[in-house]
């Protein structure tokens, strides 16, 4: 059982609050990511978890101990970061085997399990070889392999792709996810790039200036933001935000937006209303249609500014009194600029948000 | 009057040869994006077109003009480092106004007033004038290093990755901003990138290049659509392009593709002739994730793969298939629900398949019509 | 276990901590003692001065030592000149190294230059004590007419503390990417004009810092100055060693009177640049 429970922890650095109160549960066997933008707190939660960092306030248990006193090498962890620590004067066998070495495992036994290990991350013919002599991504699959090998309960990994190009990146996703998946280890990944999170994870907790935004599955805080910030940061296009005027009609919302000739959106709240004023509604590009300007399914009118042809799909960048959308279209659709068009909005997928305290009412 | 040419351009670095006798015309005001991963000669490209770094052969012309032995200040172009390289010391004004205040001819206080103003304007930094570069947040600092380039109103802008730097939200923002000013300033700007996501974004043509040799330079939907190689294929578009290995036959006025798990026939026709050449050998099909179609939206599929993974990211999802032992990624709508070790059927889009040769130039691209039809 | 460790720790460093602080406080006491106090009289070690006197100051600037029933009886002397030509031959031997060893280290650092061999030989340089080739150099500058002149000594100062300055300023250089003088290329500097114009307003911390060291170096040298120079170009240190008298030999109080005012500059200079020093001499040691 390798559940993490991280109870009402706070860590402060003097007058600074790095991590606000955090309250989380991590369920044993999860892919969870940790998401947020830098100087969210995520890498300090996880020197935290690790043992490097002690809360200031607040309780960390593993299987239902406190661990806050525990130091990183009592803890069963396995890390990877981002600059993979490899020991450049040993082979990549030798830095593989060297948890199991430090820990005075029978040389037979180090040379099985490494060469398992190896076998799972595609690397067996390397493992004779330096580690000056190994490509980048060889590198990060040996520190994989090498926090592997003394199979921890519980993976943190900090960022470790963002060395590694793009094509290469996919792929270890992939594999990192196979890898969990067969090893039903608790694997904590900590990212700023919201498509790694979203690709990899069962979980994600999203944070911002220390303080947890939204923690659910991937589906959950892309369809179902809790507030403006995990909805603008979540999504490979930007969602597109406007203010909003909100009136009641029943027991629905009709939002009216401050453009020209538009037409009202009635919606059903999903959130309790809190006192603000003024709102802001939030719809993403690809839950916008651009149809004929005066078609009766268009809610507003809008000039088209600039064509971004992505390959599998286009954007669209409209302008329309002065607010400015992003439309996502097939990448047959290539309107022209300056053309006039009309914006179909899917109601069931627009968001409203409150401006003071950012929570999504719809 | 902004138009480059760079005619047989070689440059060494003792043993290294970062580019490779490279012939490129870039037109006057294009937005010029240089595509290729880490090591493939775009910045040293960048350099030599600026000056900063001196080809052991072939020329570079800027407008009708030889720059080739000319120094950088000389040559009329402005560059942007990918680490900016904003003088520390010195305030945002400064910064802007350093290159006004280095030429032989003196400009007059209130004329490099004038102009540094106008700069700032136009990218919206006045109130950070008098700053500090330290005291300025990412997408600031990104800005004046561009007012830099712009306030000597040179003939050609270079960029060099100058967004990677920078939070994937203020990405996204960056490029539109790059893209609007580009069009308003009508100077031929050249971008290096090794993201191809900003490449196909803000690009008039992208050239591809890879280890120093030119792969192909074309329009974005060319690059996509008609990629002339394997190189070019799976550099453009994330996921990358699948490749799946099969052998060719051909007989009896027929071609067949073969692959352990499914077959390709076509009836032998002008465009299959080059396809029939190989014969005997092996070739790759490639599909793009989205030219593939599973589960429900390909119910006559005779093929059926495994799923190995499902990666939901909100806009859509991407399904790990597979294939004989190999892994293809398909892309759907976001709202699929299939688990791993299901198996399920998959069909590829037949109008939107390529074949290429095991070591990568393009045999066949179907372009929209399907020549090929699924053998049982 | 842990306590003895602690115990054992805290004895080493005062150990070390007197070794290196006694005889600064044995010099300061002693240059307060007058002449009877100098060396123990019946077994008495005067641990601080009974009576606590300027007389050593005064007589290293020319007074007559305790007045003219004092048991001293030798010639006045002064030491101003001596402090003159210390400090002449320290400023100008230590500009010299800063500048030829600033531009230097600008060349290794930005252009590679000498390849990977250059800076390691000049480092190795000062691995080797200068004193074992000053016979030689002896030779050499009485040839070239250097011997007992300022700038022979201007020059041999120079040359010693010129690896401190590449070493040094090489790591502050390093720290500037090499794209800032780029972009000053670009925006129309001469490589000259970069240098100045947009590098060196970035390392004034770091030149300061190592003007200041290769300053301390060489105020302090002896057996350059001892070997270089003869009796028209004395500096302080030299001076202090041959402030003898009939009377009593050595003048303890006298010499330690001119140590207290030549050891001042280099500890203030030294509490000024402390910051400083440690993080130019640990710089190269990390890689980025």
């Amino acid at each position: 059982m390798a559940e993490i429970q991280i109870q009402n922890v706070t860590r402060t650095f003097g007058r600074f609050t790095a991590v606000d109160d955090l309250d989380l549960v991590i369920e044993d066997g999860t892919f969870v990511a940790l998401l947020g933008p830098s100087g969210c707190g995520k890498s300090t939660t996880m020197n935290m978890l690790s043992g490097l960092l002690e809360p200031t306030r607040g309780d960390i248990l593993f299987s239902g101990e406190v661990v806050n006193k525990l130091k990183p090498g009592d803890r069963n962890i396995g890390f990877v970061f981002q600059n993979y620590a490899i020991f450049t004067h040993m082979s990549a066998f030798d830095n593989i085997a060297f948890g199991l070495k430090v820990r005075k495992h029978p040389a037979e036994k180090i040379q099985q399990e490494v060469h398992e290990v190896a076998q799972l991350l595609g690397i067996e013919e390397m493992l004779d070889r330096r580690t000056t002599d190994l490509s980048v991504n060889d590198l990060q699959k040996v520190a994989i392999g090498r926090s592997m090998i003394t199979k921890p309960g519980i993976f943190l990994l900090d960022e470790p792709f963002s060395n590694l190009d793009a094509g290469f990146r996919s792929y270890m996703r992939a594999e990192l996810k196979k890898l969990q998946r067969e090893l039903s280890q608790t694997m904590i990944y900590v990212t700023h790039d919201q498509v790694e999170a979203m690709s990899m994870a069962e979980k994600i907790a999203i944070m911002d200036r220390g303080q947890l935004q939204q923690y659910g599955s991937p589906d959950d805080v892309y369809n179902r933001p809790s507030n403006r910030f995990v909805a603008g940061f979540v999504g490979s296009t930007t969602m597109n935000f406007l203010p909003a005027m909100l009136d009641h009609s029943g027991d629905d919302l009709v939002i009216t937006l401050p453009i020209a000739d538009s037409r009202p959106v009635t919606v059903h709240p999903r959130g309790a209303e809190d006192g603000s004023d003024t709102f802001t509604m939030g719809i993403r590009p690809e839950h916008i249609e651009l149809v004929e300007p005066g078609s009766s399914a268009a809610s507003l009118r809008a000039t088209v500014t600039l064509l971004e042809a992505l390959g599998p799909r286009n954007i669209v960048h409209l302008s329309s009194d002065k607010f400015l959308f992003r439309v996502a279209v097939p990448p047959t659709v290539r309107p022209r600029v300056g053309e006039s068009v009309g914006l179909e909005l899917d109601t069931r997928r627009v968001h409203v948000f409150a401006d003071e305290s950012g929570k999504a009412l719809v | 009057m902004s138009r480059i040419q760079i005619n047989g351009v070689t440059k060494q670095f003792g043993e290294v040869t970062a580019l490779d006798a490279i012939d490129l015309d870039i037109a006057d005001g294009e937005f010029f994006c240089v595509l290729g991963p880490p090591g493939a000669g775009k910045t040293t490209l960048l350099r030599t077109i600026v000056g900063l770094e001196r080809p052991e052969a072939g020329r570079v012309l800027i407008g009708d003009t030889d720059v080739t032995d000319l120094v950088p200040s000389a040559r009329n172009v402005s560059i942007v480092f990918q680490n900016l390289a904003l003088y520390p010391d010195k305030t945002v004004f400064d910064n802007l106004a350093f290159p006004l205040r280095q030429g032989k001819e003196k400009v007059s206080s209130s004329e490099i007033d004038r102009r540094v103003r106008e700069t700032a304007e136009i990218l919206q930094i006045v109130p950070l004038l008098k700053r500090r570069p330290a005291h300025l947040s990412g997408g600031e600092r990104q800005r004046v290093a561009i007012g830099r380039c712009l306030v000597r109103a040179p003939l050609v802008y270079l960029l060099d990755e100058p967004l990677s730097a920078l939070d994937a939200l203020l990405r996204l923002q960056m490029r539109a901003e790059l893209k609007y000013l580009q069009r308003d300033l009508g100077r031929t700007l050249v971008y290096v990138t090794h993201d191809q996501v900003e490449a196909m974004s803000m690009a008039d043509r992208i050239c591809v290049l890879d280890r120093g040799h030119v792969q192909q330079v074309d329009t974005p939907d060319e690059v996509y659509n008609r990629p002339v190689n394997t190189f070019v294929a799976t550099t453009v578009g994330m996921p990358p392009m699948n490749l799946v290995p099969v052998r060719v036959e051909g007989e009896n006025g027929r071609v067949q593709l073969s692959a352990a798990s499914f077959s390709l026939g076509a009836a032998l026709d002008s465009r299959i002739e080059r396809i029939a050449a190989h014969a005997g050998q092996e070739l790759q099909i490639g599909v793009r994730p989205e030219d593939i179609r599973v589960g429900a939206d390909a119910p006559e599929a005779a093929l059926r793969c495994r799923v190995i993974a499902v990666e939901p990211l909100g806009g859509e999802a991407i399904i790990d298939l597979d294939l004989d032992g190999k892994i293809v990624k398909a892309m759907t709508p976001p709202d699929v629900e299939y688990r791993p070790d299901e198996v399920i059927p998959v069909a590829f889009d037949l109008s939107r398949i390529h074949l290429f040769e095991t070591d990568g130039p393009s045999v066949y691209a179907a372009d929209g019509t399907s020549a090929f039809a699924a053998v049982p | 276990m842990r306590a003895l460790v602690t115990t054992a720790r805290a004895l080493l460093i005062t150990l070390a901590l007197f070794i290196f602080l006694f005889p600064v406080y044995w010099t300061v006491t002693m240059a307060f003692k007058p002449a009877t106090e100098w060396t123990p009289t019946s077994g008495k070690i005067y641990w601080v001065p009974d009576e606590p006197t300027l007389d050593n100051f005064r007589r290293i600037f020319g007074g007559t030592p305790g007045g003219s029933d004092s048991f001293l009886v030798s010639t006045p002397i002064n030491a101003t000149d001596s402090i003159v030509n210390s400090l002449v031959t320290a400023i100008f031997g230590s500009l010299l190294a800063l500048i030829v060893g600033t531009f230097t280290a600008y060349g290794i650092s930005r252009y590679r230059a000498g390849g990977k061999m250059l800076g390691f030989s000049i480092l190795q340089l000062r691995m080797f004590p200068p004193i074992a080739v000053m016979i030689p150099v002896l030779f050499l500058w009485t040839y070239l007419q250097l011997f007992d002149t300022r700038l022979g000594l201007i020059l041999i100062y120079g040359a010693v503390t010129f690896p401190f300055v590449v070493w040094l300023m090489k790591s502050f250089l390093d720290e500037v990417p090499r794209e800032i003088s780029e972009a000053a290329i670009v925006d129309g500097c001469t490589q000259f004009g970069a240098f100045r114009k947009s590098v060196l307003p970035l390392v004034k911390g770091g030149l300061a810092t190592t003007a200041l060291f290769v300053f301390i170096l060489n105020w302090s040298d002896f057996l350059i100055a001892l070997v270089l120079a003869g009796n028209n170009v004395v500096t302080a240190p030299v001076f202090l060693s041959q402030i003898n008298s009939a009377a009593t030999g050595q003048e303890f109080g006298s010499r330690a009177a001119l140590g207290v005012i030549l050891i001042t500059p280099p500890l203030l200079l030294s509490i000024l640049i402390q910051k400083h020093l440690v993080r130019g001499l640990t710089f190269g040691a990390i890689k980025r």
